[in-house]
């Protein structure tokens, strides 16, 4: 039985720019790939903990809104033959969702705990959605793919409405 | 009796509710349940059989309840069949007695009762033969059934949850709770399901110490020491069945939908601790209200403070029925007899058990050894039971009562452990069936593996919960059991009916809820049916809502000994999922009404829908069929749109196309071996029409492929198959082309795409793209395209047609799409949908699904061109197969009605002039075209019948249509190209 008040936040973040890097072969073994984690379900933040690179899949990168000097760093992987930049604009909408409530609300569609138990972020379908989750500060970030985008909220928010009325 | 006559001691919150009851007001305190509730009034009589009507009170305290069903809520909007001791009361809470008519106490129906024996089992097959069943089926269905359904009811949403723990426990009785802490104690993330309001099982009115304290300070110690642990305590909670690694349990407060929530929970470990099923018996008449199950008596009193009755007599074939005896005493109830089958050397000799009867007798109770309760006598209540001397000559006596309480033994509740290669074996210490051949992660403990004295139980669940943690790795130190005493070992022996007369049986009943008697089971077993899984269904038995909870084994037994065989030969009909009713709703879960399932949209969704677009799910997409327009229907708003391109031009949304972009020094060659012509041939900066075939050759997919740099490609899909092209493709990187320098990038929602399609089209184009598009505009040949920028967003312009006509296609960013869009539209060019797409390609002959079905080859639909280029793609060898070149094989021919007027549609038979029977072929697709002022189509006609001119019959039955048709060439508009390449 819920005992706490049901609290939770779904907010659409503005869409900007986005690009995928990914990797002929992964892992590997160049020695010159350092600041790229080498693990799936990594995620590389800024001194700020903003999201820089989420490694969703084995040798596949979301990067959104990159900076000078994360273009600079795909760029010289590509430059090494050693994958390929895609830009990915507009193929997925930003969500946060925050709050004491995050978790609960997305355990409605999977096991959040245990998919993240062991990374920062996953490539997972969500409500019947395809999409790239992260753990974030106070929550949850969550770029899904931008054509599923209406129905995803529309499942949130009815779930997040039920969630409050149940409590 | 009044309610404050019949209560003490109760657990409940003080407090007062009102509900009604068949229209009579009731109160009831918080925590109540309908049962207790109304018991508390001294209302037995809840209901009627669902065959015999026969009146019907509780039998059981739980959801297994087979009698007291009940209707919740006011018409139309009424739950039916709700087990009484489930539903909380609340406030305002209007329930309704079933079967009944006109009222509860005065049924019409129930005059069947007095055709109880020709009502038997297989009635039904053997009664309504002539003339025939249907003369019968609406009387019998008017009278059948539990309860009746709603007419309308909008259950309340439920919600879901899913989550994973080391170790989940079912079950919160001793067994359970001392798992459940021995696990947690050694580190493991517990879950702990308990399907009732509280825990502790029968605990809760057992005698009992553990460590020193009564049964409810350990029970409270317990879930304290729990929740500090960290283990999730799930109350109200039911595990109702496994699917796909997943253990499904089912949260229902109160027993009504509202609040509920289904829970999908992934355990590396699964202690299945969900106790046993008190047994009844069966003797004549052993229905009436005011006959119950002696657990239950004891739970209504410890609990709800409820005295079921004034004047007791017990049946049961076990020594816990003095313990029982006693403690209804002490709660205030007059106990007149103990009835026990078991024979004086029978019963237990050791001292305490000897005192208690001692003291029981000198109390007054009448304890009456190797004796039964044959009848009860009453009709709307018990008013005596009949007892007779067993194996003996002695005259029935009767005492006046107005309870029966009886109790067979336990039924350990194995049916969450007889799945997943579970096997049931008999249990000689129960006289049941436990689950045994458990596979690895699952542990059955407790009362459900047959174990019914306090100290072993208590053992056993905490070996239990500590050999979980170990097996998840979480070994810390599970403490020690806890030392309990309770209720004696029940030392029963085996009974399962009174001696009756032949003529009687019909009156003793085995499954309450389906009115089966032992009479039905003799009746099945002599027409043949020997197997206890053919005796279930031929009579019913256990497959009401309590799923033979209360009369399954009992039946079982008493097969057992119609047969004159044991019950482990006899063995037990098989539990399926789920172990405990579920509401449809929670099931469905949260795709219900219009989010059936999943709609992508594509940028430009919101204004179709605000410009009339006739929006329809295809495939997953919702797109616009067409934008209707006053006065005209959709087939003649599809026309219109159509013949507006071919006149002056048109705008339609292509965002759902798939687009794929490959990339890498060796995305050309894998495109080479994808596709049925070279990709490695196409020079930057244009596209080209290609064909996917599968491995055995068959046309898999068509799309343009565009060389975006050397090393560079966007390939489209069609719009439905996007997401399986990305599969076939990434599935032949990965086995065939691992660890090769390309990459594969689903870039679908990347790109809006705008067609533009029509005489006006680079004209339009010009003015809303301005002057630095003029160039390219007029410099792009058909199948090239451009990049740049436009309002600072990425703009590719394709000069490419599915109309025939001179088109583009404006690729943009999904931001930039509605802005383009606007422009175009107020530059003058209308919106055209799906249907007038149709129109435009039929008239054309390009293809579709239709003819791209999974069944045609190139060859069938006409490239043969294609397929001399000679690529040694995938499926390219299979294409050489001789029974790919014989002449039944379809080809894709063009059609048109023979007079110029007629009608044909897709899905229509052709047959030739040899056989109007025997199809060569078929329509594919069909339009009413505006250009040419009559039906097209295309299809796919056996190859010896394609010569154009040939005269064929459209046949169409469903539609009561069959035309004349003429094979034409598939291109019926503008064979050349010239128009779209002008």
């Amino acid at each position: 039985m819920r005992e706490e008040k049901f609290d939770c936040r779904i907010d659409r973040l503005p869409a900007g720019c986005a690009l995928e890097f990914v990797f002929y072969a992964w892992p590997t073994a160049d020695p010159g790939l350092s600041d790229w984690s080498g693990t799936a379900g990594a995620i590389r933040r800024d001194p700020a903990q903003r999201t820089l690179m989420l490694h969703f899949a084995p040798g596949r990168w979301l990067v959104p809104e990159p900076s000078v000097e994360t273009r600079a760093m795909l760029n010289k992987a590509a430059l090494a033959g050693l994958g390929m930049i895609v830009e990915v604009t507009g193929k997925y909408d930003q969500l946060s969702i925050t709050g004491p409530g995050a978790t609960r609300l997305l355990a409605c569609g999977i096991d959040i705990e245990a998919i993240l138990q062991a990374r920062e972020c996953a490539a997972l379908t969500l409500f019947d959605c395809p999409a790239v989750l992260a753990r974030a500060p106070e929550g949850y970030a969550i770029w899904v793919q931008s054509s599923y985008a209406a129905d995803f909220v529309t499942t949130a928010e009815r779930f997040r409405a039920l969630l409050e009325g149940g409590s | 009796m009044n309610e404050a006559l019949s209560r003490t001691g109760t657990r409940l919150r003080p407090g007062a509710l009102s509900f009604t009851f068949d229209g009579r007001q009731y109160t009831a305190q918080p925590g109540d349940s309908a049962a207790s509730a109304l018991l508390a009034h001294g209302v037995r009589l809840m209901g009627r059989s669902v065959k015999y009507r026969r009146p019907r009170g509780p039998l059981c305290a739980g959801p297994e309840e087979p009698n007291a069903l009940l209707s919740v809520g006011t018409a139309p909007e009424v739950i039916p069949n709700l087990p009484a001791p489930q539903v909380l009361v609340r406030d305002g809470l209007v329930l309704r007695s079933q079967n009944r008519w006109p009222t509860l106490k005065f049924d019409l129906a129930s005059v069947l009762r007095a055709g109880g024996g020709f009502l038997g089992a297989g009635f039904y097959y053997k009664t309504f033969i002539w003339p025939s069943w249907r003369t019968y089926e609406g009387i019998i269905r008017r009278l059948a059934g539990l309860g009746e359904a709603p007419g309308r009811c909008e259950l309340p949403q439920g919600a879901i949850e899913h989550c994973s723990c080391d170790v989940l426990v079912a079950g919160a009785g001793a067994a359970g709770l001392t798992a459940a802490l021995a696990a947690a104690r050694a580190g493991a993330r517990v879950v702990l399901c308990e399907r009732e309001p509280r825990c502790g099982g029968e605990l809760e009115f057992e005698t009992a110490q553990i460590d020193g304290s009564s049964a409810l300070e350990w029970i409270a110690s317990t879930l304290a020491q729990l929740r500090s642990l960290g283990v999730r305590i799930l109350t109200h909670t039911a595990l109702v069945a496994e699917s796909c690694g997943e253990l499904i349990a089912h949260a229902e407060p109160g027993g009504l939908p509202g609040g509920n929530t289904m829970y999908y929970i992934r355990a590396r470990e699964f202690i299945i601790a969900m106790g046993a099923i008190e047994r009844p018996i069966a003797f004549c008449d052993n229905d009436r209200p005011g006959v119950m199950m002696l657990g239950a008596a004891e739970r209504y009193r410890a609990h709800y403070g409820v005295q079921i009755g004034a004047r007791l007599v017990l049946f049961a074939n076990h020594e816990r029925v003095y313990s029982a005896a006693r403690r209804l005493m002490a709660g205030g109830m007059n106990v007149r007899a103990i009835v026990d089958t078991r024979r004086v050397h029978q019963l237990s000799t050791d001292e305490a058990s000897s005192r208690l009867r001692e003291s029981l007798r000198s109390d007054g109770v009448e304890c009456l050894a190797g004796h039964a309760v044959t009848a009860a006598l009453g009709r709307l209540a018990v008013q005596a039971a009949r007892i007779e001397l067993l194996g003996g000559s002695a005259p029935h006596r009767q005492i006046p009562c107005d309870t029966i309480l009886i109790s067979s033994g336990w039924t350990p509740a194995a049916q969450a452990g007889l799945q997943q290669g579970g096997l049931a074996q008999y249990c000689a210490a129960t006289g049941a069936f436990v689950a045994e051949n458990q596979p690895s992660g699952r542990i059955v403990t407790g009362a459900a593996q047959g174990l019914l004295e306090l100290t072993a139980v208590l053992r056993d669940g905490h070996a239990a919960g500590a050999r979980a943690a170990r097996a998840v790795g979480a070994l810390g130190n599970s403490g020690a059991a806890p030392d309990g005493r309770g209720d004696p070992e029940p030392a029963a022996v085996t009974f399962a009916r009174a001696p009756a007369p032949s003529s009687a049986e019909k009156r003793q009943f085995v499954d309450l809820q389906n009115d089966v008697t032992v009479a039905d089971l003799r009746t099945a077993l002599a027409e043949g049916f020997r197997d206890i899984e053919h005796i279930k269904r031929y009579t019913t038995l256990g497959v009401g809502t309590d799923q033979g909870r209360t009369g399954g084994v009992l039946g079982a037994q008493i097969v057992a000994e119609l047969k004159g065989e044991s019950l482990a030969e006899i063995g037990a009909s098989r539990s399926r999922p789920p172990y405990h009713p579920v509401t449809m709703r929670s099931i469905a879960g949260f795709h219900v009404g219009a989010a059936v399932k999943v709609a992508r949209r594509t940028p430009l969704h919101d204004w179709h829908s605000a410009h009339r677009g006739m929006l329809e799910p295809m495939g997953l997409w919702t797109r616009p069929r067409y934008y209707t327009v006053h006065g005209l229907s959709a087939a003649a708003a599809a026309v219109e749109e159509a013949r507006r391109v071919r006149s002056h031009g048109g705008i339609a949304d292509g965002s759902t196309l798939g687009k794929l972009e490959i990339a890498g020094p060796e995305a050309a060659a894998f495109l080479d071996y994808l596709y049925l012509t070279k990709a490695s041939t196409i020079k930057v900066g244009r596209s080209k029409y290609m064909v996917n075939l599968r491995e055995d050759g068959m046309v898999l997919d068509d799309g343009l492929v565009l060389r975006l740099a050397a090393d560079r490609f966007v390939a489209t899909t069609s719009s439905s198959h996007g997401t399986h092209m990305l599969s076939h493709f990434e599935h032949y990187q990965s086995t065939q082309w691992s660890n090769r320098a390309l990459t594969i990038t689903d870039v679908t929602e990347a790109w809006a795409v705008i067609a533009v399609a029509g005489p006006s089209s680079r004209a339009t184009l010009h003015r809303v793209l301005g002057g630095s598009w003029s160039a390219a505009l007029d410099r792009l040949k058909h199948m090239e395209f451009t990049d740049g920028h436009f309002d600072g967003g990425d703009l590719r312009l394709l000069r490419a047609s599915f109309s025939g006509e001179l088109a583009y296609e404006l690729h943009c960013r999904p931001a930039s799409a509605l802005m383009l869009w606007e422009a175009l539209h107020t530059a003058g060019l209308a919106p055209y949908g799906i249907d007038a797409l149709d129109i435009l390609r039929v008239e054309k002959g390009y293809l579709v699904s239709s003819e791209i079905n999974g069944q045609t080859t190139p060859l069938d639909l006409g490239m043969e061109a294609l397929v001399r280029l000679g690529n040694p793609c995938l499926g390219r060898e299979l294409l050489d197969r001789a029974a790919f070149q014989e002449a039944t094989r379809p080809r894709l021919v063009g059609l048109r009605a023979l007079d110029g007027h007629g009608q044909f549609l897709a899905g229509a038979q052709l047959t030739g002039a040899e056989s109007a029977t025997r199809p060569c072929g078929h329509v594919t697709s069909s339009v009413f075209s505006p250009t040419f002022g009559e039906w097209l189509g295309l299809a796919l006609v056996a190859r010896n019948l394609t010569l154009e001119g040939t005269i064929l019959t459209a046949r169409d039955p469903l539609r009561s249509s069959h035309t004349a048709v003429r094979i034409v060439s598939p291109v019926h508009f503008d064979a050349t190209g010239a128009r779209m390449m002008a």
